[in-house]
C-alpha cells in the first residue's frame, strides 16, 4: 500500500511540474532558511562549552555605584583569586589574566602591531581548555617571562621552524620572552580571544594586593554539586575582612559609611557558557551574540517555512478538483478515509523530504556568503551531531504534516458519489479559508518589506546624521606615543605637508576609545581632611585631553568663549565643555565658571573657557554625554585632515614620515569614517541578512500566489470565454481576476501596519538618534506589494483574457 | 442478498430539496442479473448508490446480507463495501496515475491481501479481461472499451458477491458495449449477482430481471423477456 502511496505521488509530481516547482522550492527554500538560522543558533549557544569543567566556570564580574557613577563591568581585583581560593572550600581552581593593550612584538627582522596579547596565571590551562601542541600545559606559563603562542602567531614569527626555546621582545621595553609551548587556535566559539599568552609572572600587575582597582579577569571553577548563588551569599563576609579596611586605607571612609552613602562595590558570578550571549558589561573581552536578533531570525525562517506550508495548502486544496476522481475511486474500492488521510499525508512528506534533501545542498552553497554577511564562521557536518540528524528529520516530518493535514483532511471528506459524477463541483468550498492564508502571507511579507525599509533608513540616517565634527578625511594614527619625545616633531613635519590640512594630538577620538570618565562637581568640595567624599552632587563625566588644533582638525564648533591658547598659561588648567555638561550643571552661562575634579588627586579646580556644541563622541545609539576637554599633548592618537584626492598617496607620504622618525614601530592607521561605519557594523549585517530574507520571503509568497492564480484563471476559463463572447474587452477580464487579490492585499496591509509599526518602534528604541516612523514608509511597502503581486497575477488574468473565448467554451 | 424497505433519499442543497428515491422497496436475492431503466434524473444513480453502500438513505430500511446497514458509519460501510462489492461506472473512473495492473491491483491493497496472491488474482482478472498485453499502459493509453474492460477488472479482482454497475456502457460505441455486457454476462454465469443500470433495451435484456424507475419509484418489475413484449 505505502509503495502505490509514494508511486501515485512520484507520478503526480512528475506530471504537475509546475505545482510541484512551486511547493518543493518554498520547502526547500523555508528548510534551508530553518538550517542555517538553525546552525546559527546552535553556534551561538556553543560558546564556551568545549571546557570540560564549563558547567561549573563562573567568571567573577564587578559591581559598583560611588557617587553617581554606576559601573558593571567584566573586571575584578588582582586578589580576588588567591582570596577565594583561601577563603571559600567549594572553590576548586580560580585563575586570572589581563590584556595589556597593543603591544609591538619583535622577532628578528619581524615587527608587527599584536593585540591579542593576554598575560595569565600558569593555572589557565587547568581551568580552560585549549589544547597545547607543543609544551607542558603544567608548567609553559609557571616561569616569568615566559610565552605561549598560538599556532598561528607561531607561524606568523617562526613559519615552520621550531617555536619552543626561541626569544621574542615585546612592548616599548623590549622585555624578552622564551617560547615554551604552541597552543591550538582558540575556536570561534569562545568569548575570549587570543594570540599570545604571557606568564602572569612577568608582570607586576598581577602581584597587586588591592582589592579596589578591577582591571582583570577572574574566572573560578566551582566542586560538583556547588551552587553559584550559595557562594555569592557568603561574598559579603569576604568583602568586610578584605575590601573594607582597603576602603578605610585609601578613601578614608568606613565600609558603613560607604554604604551609607549610597554606595556600593561588589562582585557577581556569571556562568562562562553564558557570557557570550548574555552579558553585557563594561570591558567585555569581545563584543557579546544579540538573543534578539536570534529571535528574530528563528521567527522569519520559521515564517518564511510557514510561507511554503501555506502554499502547500492553497495549491492543494485549489487543484482538489484533479485528486477529487482518485479520492472518489479509492473510497468506493472500500478506502476508510483515514487511509486517504495517511496517504496525503504520505505525500506532502515526501515533498518535504526532496526539499529537505535539496535544502541541504543549498545551505552548502550559501553557507559561506552566509558567513561573510553575519560575520561569522559557522559549519555544516550534518552527520556530526546526532541532534542536528534528528532535528533535520523532525522538521521534515513537522513540515509535511503541517502542510499536509489541512489539504489531506480536506481531500480525504470528499464524497464518492460526489465526485465521480463526472462534473467537478469540489475545490470552491476552501476559496475563504484560502484567502485568509493568502492575506497571512502578505501581511507577513508587507511587515517586512517596512521592516528592511525602515532599518535601512535608520542605518542612513546614522550614517549621515551631522556628528558635530567632519570625520571624512581624517586619518588617525594610534600609538603615537611610541614616538616617544619625537612626537612634536612629527606632528609639525605631517602639517607642513600640502595635502595635509592640519593635524593633532589627542588622548582620545570619536568612535574610539580613550575617553576616561572621572566625577566632576561644580562646587568646591569640602576639605574633610580625611580625602575624598562621595557625595550625590558628584556627577561623572567623561573627560580627555587634546592639544590647541583639536577642534580645527575636527572642525567642531565652538559655541561660546574661546580655544585653548598658548598666548594664556592658565589653559593649563581650563576646561572646554560641551552643552551637555553645562545642561547637567544647569548654567546657563558656562564659560569662567569652575569646576572641580572630585575624582583626581588634590581634587583641583578648573576654569570654563570653552563650550563646545553637542558632538557625537560615542555611538548614536546613544545620547550625547557631557564631556571636558584639557589641554595637553601627552595624547597617544594623532587625527590628520586631508585633502580630498588621492589618498593612497597622501597616505603613503605619510608612511614614509613615520619611518624616518620610527624605522623599528610598525606602521598603524585608520579613517576615522569607517571606525564610525563600523559601530553599526552588526546592524549593518542585520540589516542585509533582514533584507535577504524579505526578499524570499517575497518571492515564495509570490509563487504561491502564481500557482493560486493559475487556478483561478482555469477555474474561471468558461466564465471568461463567456464574457469575451459577450464583448468583454481584455482589460476589463484583467480587473475582474486582479480584484479578487487586490482586496486581499488591502486587507494584508491593514493587518500588517499596526504590527509592523510597533516592531519597528520598539527596534528604532535602540537608538538614541533615530528616524521617525512616516506614513508613507508604510504606504510604499503596501504599494510594492500590491505591486508585486499584480504582476504576478496578471501573466495569468492576461493569459487567460485573451484566449480564444471559443477555445475556452470548448473546454468543459 | 438484498432487501430494502420504504427506501427514501433526499437531497438538500441550497434550500431545495429533491426527493431522489421515495419508498423503494426491492429485493434482490443471490445469483440474480437485475437491470434498472428509466429516464434520466428518476434516481438511478441514486439507487446503486445506496446499495452499494456509497450512500446512505434517508429514511427507510436496508438489509444487506441479512443485515441492517442503514445507519452504518462510512467506516463500516467502507469495510462491508470493499468485501462484497464491486463497481462499474460510465466515466470507467481509472486512475490515471496508475497502470492498468496498478489499478486493478488497488482493491486487493485495501483487502490486505499478500503480494503473492495479488499478482495471481490480478493477472487472472486481467486475463478474463482480455486485457494482459496492455497491462503496463496508462488508461489514457487505451480505448474507452479498453479502459472499461479494465475498470470491469478492477471491479472483479477481489471476487465481490454483487457487481454494480452505473450506465457501463454509456461511454462506449456499440462493439465495445457488447463486449463489456458479454463479460459482465458470464462473470454473471459463475455466480456474480449482478445489478445494472443502463439506457439501452437490449442490453436490459441480458437481465433476469427488469426495474422500471419513474421520479424515484419503482414503477413496473418484470421478470426476463417481459420487456419485449
Ligand atoms: N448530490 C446531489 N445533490 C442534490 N441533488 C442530487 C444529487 N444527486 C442527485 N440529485 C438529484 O436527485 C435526482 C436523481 O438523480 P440521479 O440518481 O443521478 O438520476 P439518474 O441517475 O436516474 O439520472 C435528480 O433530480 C438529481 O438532480
Ligand atoms: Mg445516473
Amino acid at each position: 500500500m505505502f509503495k502505490n502511496y509514494i508511486t501515485i505521488a512520484l507520478r503526480n509530481i512528475l506530471r504537475h511540474k509546475t505545482y510541484s516547482f512551486i511547493n518543493i522550492f518554498g520547502f526547500t527554500i523555508g528548510i534551508a532558511s530553518c538550517l542555517l538560522i538553525l546552525l546559527y543558533i546552535t553556534h551561538e549557544m556553543s560558546y564556551d562549552r568545549f571546557h570540560e569543567k564549563a558547567d561549573r566556570t563562573y567568571r567573577l564580574a564587578g559591581d559598583a555605584k560611588i557617587g553617581n557613577a554606576e559601573v558593571a563591568t567584566a573586571h575584578s581585583p588582582a586578589p580576588t583569586a588567591a582570596g577565594f581560593r583561601n577563603e571559600f572550600p567549594e572553590v576548586e581552581d580560580a585563575t586570572r589574566f589581563f590584556n595589556p593593550g597593543e603591544q609591538v612584538t619583535r622577532y628578528q627582522d619581524k615587527l608587527f602591531n599584536e593585540t591579542g596579547l593576554l598575560y595569565a596565571d600558569d593555572n589557565f590551562f587547568g581551568v580552560f581548555d585549549f589544547r597545547l601542541l607543543q609544551g607542558d600545559p603544567a608548567t609553559a606559563l609557571l616561569e616569568p617571562n615566559s610565552i605561549v603562542l598560538t599556532e598561528e602567531s607561531a607561524l606568523k614569527y617562526f613559519g615552520t621552524e621550531p617555536a619552543i626555546g626561541e626569544i621574542l621582545t615585546i612592548g616599548n621595553d623590549n622585555t624578552a620572552y622564551e617560547v615554551t609551548g604552541v597552543v591550538q587556535n582558540p575556536p570561534d566559539n569562545s568569548h575570549f580571544d587570543f594570540n599570545m599568552l604571557l606568564s602572569m609572572s612577568s608582570s607586576d600587575r598581577g602581584e597587586s594586593d588591592v582589592w579596589l582597582n578591577l582591571f582583570l579577569y577572574t574566572y573560578i571553577v566551582l566542586r560538583e554539586g556547588n551552587s553559584p548563588e550559595a557562594l555569592e551569599a557568603k561574598f559579603p563576609g569576604l568583602y568586610q575582612k578584605y575590601m573594607a579596611p582597603q576602603l578605610q586605607q585609601f578613601a578614608g571612609i568606613s565600609w558603613e559609611d560607604f554604604e551609607e552613602q549610597g554606595n556600593r562595590i561588589g562582585f557577581f558570578l556569571q556562568p562562562l557558557t553564558s557570557i557570550h550571549l548574555h552579558s553585557n558589561l563594561d570591558s567585555e573581552l569581545s563584543p557579546g551574540g544579540n538573543p534578539i536578533n536570534l529571535y528574530i531570525f528563528s521567527a522569519i525562517a520559521l515564517f518564511i517555512l510557514l510561507i511554503a506550508c501555506i502554499n502547500f495548502m492553497n495549491l492543494s486544496t485549489a487543484r482538489s478538483a484533479s485528486r477529487a476522481r482518485e479520492v472518489g475511486v479509492r473510497k468506493v474500492l472500500g478506502s476508510a478515509r483515514s487511509n486517504l488521510v495517511r496517504q496525503f499525508i504520505t505525500e506532502s512528506i515526501l515533498f518535504s523530504i526532496l526539499a529537505t534533501i535539496l535544502a541541504i545542498g543549498v545551505v552548502e552553497l550559501v553557507l559561506v556568503p552566509f558567513n561573510n554577511i553575519a560575520g561569522i564562521n559557522l559549519t555544516f557536518r550534518l552527520f556530526n551531531h546526532w541532534w542536528m540528524t534528528a532535528s533535520l528529520v523532525a522538521l521534515t516530518i513537522l513540515v509535511g504534516i503541517i502542510a499536509g493535514s489541512y489539504p489531506a483532511f480536506y481531500l480525504a471528506s470528499f464524497k464518492p458519489v460526489d465526485v465521480l459524477k463526472g462534473e467537478n463541483r469540489v475545490g470552491k468550498q476552501s476559496g475563504r479559508f484560502r484567502s485568509g492564508l493568502v492575506v497571512f502571507q502578505f501581511a507577513f511579507s508587507i511587515g517586512l518589506i517596512i521592516s528592511t525599509m525602515l532599518v535601512f533608513r535608520q542605518l542612513g540616517y546614522v550614517r549621515n546624521k551631522d556628528l558635530g565634527f567632519d570625520k571624512e578625511n581624517v586619518i588617525i594614527i594610534p600609538n603615537i606615543n611610541r614616538l616617544g619625545n619625537r612626537v612634536a616633531a612629527f606632528r609639525q613635519e605631517l602639517k607642513e605637508q600640502s595635502p595635509i590640512i592640519n593635524a593633532s594630538t589627542s588622548s582620545a577620538i570619536p568612535a574610539h576609545s580613550g575617553f576616561g570618565g572621572t566625577l566632576f562637581k561644580a562646587e568646591p568640595p569640602e576639605d574633610t581632611g580625611e580625602g575624598p567624599t562621595f557625595t550625590e552632587e558628584d556627577q561623572e563625566f567623561n573627560n580627555f585631553s587634546a592639544d590647541y588644533d583639536y577642534l580645527e582638525t575636527m572642525k567642531m564648533e565652538l559655541i561660546g568663549g574661546r580655544n585653548f591658547s598658548p598666548e594664556f598659561a592658565s589653559d593649563s588648567a581650563a576646561f572646554i565643555i560641551n552643552e551637555a555638561v553645562a545642561r547637567r550643571f544647569g548654567w546657563e552661562d558656562p564659560v569662567g565658571r569652575d569646576i572641580y575634579v572630585t575624582g583626581w588627586e588634590g581634587q583641583p579646580r578648573y576654569r570654563v573657557v570653552g563650550v563646545i556644541k553637542d558632538y557625537h563622541f560615542e555611538s548614536l545609539h546613544k545620547d550625547i554625554k557631557p564631556v571636558v576637554m584639557s589641554l595637553g599633548t601627552t595624547g597617544n592618537y594623532l587625527m590628520a585632515r586631508i585633502q580630498p584626492g588621492d589618498v593612497n598617496k597622501t597616505l603613503t607620504m605619510i608612511e614614509d614620515k613615520w619611518r624616518e622618525f620610527a624605522p623599528n614601530i610598525p606602521f598603524d592607521y585608520s579613517f576615522m569614517d569607517e571606525d564610525f561605519d563600523a559601530l553599526f557594523r552588526a546592524e549593518q549585517s542585520f540589516g542585509r541578512i533582514v533584507s535577504y530574507f524579505t526578499g524570499l520571503t517575497i518571492f515564495i509568497a509570490c509563487l504561491g500566489l502564481f500557482g493560486l492564480a493559475a487556478f483561478t484563471a482555469e477555474r474561471r476559463t468558461k466564465e471568461v470565454g463567456i464574457r469575451k463572447a459577450l464583448g468583454a474587452s481584455v482589460p476589463q477580464v484583467v480587473g475582474l481576476l486582479g480584484k479578487e487579490f487586490t482586496t486581499l492585499l488591502l486587507i494584508a496591509n491593514v493587518i500588517a501596519w499596526p504590527i509592523a509599526w510597533y516592531a519597528m518602534s520598539k527596534w528604532l528604541q535602540n537608538f538614541a538618534y533615530r528616524i521617525s516612523l512616516s506614513w508613507w514608509t508604510f504606504l510604499v511597502a503596501g504599494a510594492l506589494a500590491l505591486l508585486i503581486a499584480l504582476v504576478t497575477v496578471s501573466y495569468q488574468a492576461v493569459k487567460a483574457a485573451t484566449a480564444n473565448p471559443v477555445e475556452a467554451l470548448r473546454y468543459e | 442478498m438484498i432487501r430494502t424497505n420504504d427506501l427514501k433519499k433526499v437531497y438538500t442543497t441550497e434550500e431545495v430539496e429533491t426527493t431522489a428515491l421515495n419508498s423503494v422497496n426491492l429485493e434482490i436475492n443471490q445469483g440474480e442479473f437485475v437491470a434498472i431503466m428509466g429516464p434520466s434524473g428518476c434516481g438511478k444513480s441514486t439507487l446503486l448508490n445506496v446499495l452499494g453502500l456509497l450512500d446512505s438513505p434517508s429514511d427507510g430500511e436496508y438489509y444487506f446480507l441479512d443485515q441492517e446497514v442503514s445507519a452504518f458509519s462510512e467506516r463500516q460501510r467502507a469495510s462491508l463495501r470493499k468485501q462484497n462489492i464491486g463497481f462499474v461506472f460510465q466515466s470507467f473512473n481509472l486512475i490515471d496515475e496508475l497502470t492498468v495492473y496498478e489499478n486493478v491491483e488497488l482493491p486487493l491493497l485495501y483487502l490486505g491481501v499478500p503480494s503473492k496472491e495479488r499478482k495471481k488474482q490480478v493477472t487472472e482478472a486481467l486475463d478474463q479481461m482480455a486485457i494482459t498485453h496492455r497491462k503496463d499502459h496508462f488508461p489514457q493509453q487505451l480505448s474507452g472499451g479498453q479502459q472499461q474492460r479494465v475498470a470491469v477488472a478492477r471491479a472483479v479482482v477481489g471476487r465481490p458477491q454483487l457487481l454494480l454497475a452505473d450506465e457501463p456502457t454509456g461511454n462506449l460505441d456499440s462493439i465495445h458495449g457488447d463486449e463489456v455486457m458479454k463479460i459482465l454476462a458470464e462473470l454473471h454465469e459463475k455466480g456474480t449477482t449482478i445489478v445494472i443500470v443502463t439506457h439501452a433495451p437490449q442490453y436490459a435484456d441480458y437481465g433476469s430481471r427488469l426495474i422500471h424507475l419513474l421520479d424515484g419509484h419503482v414503477v413496473t418489475e418484470n421478470l426476463k423477456g417481459v420487456s419485449n413484449a
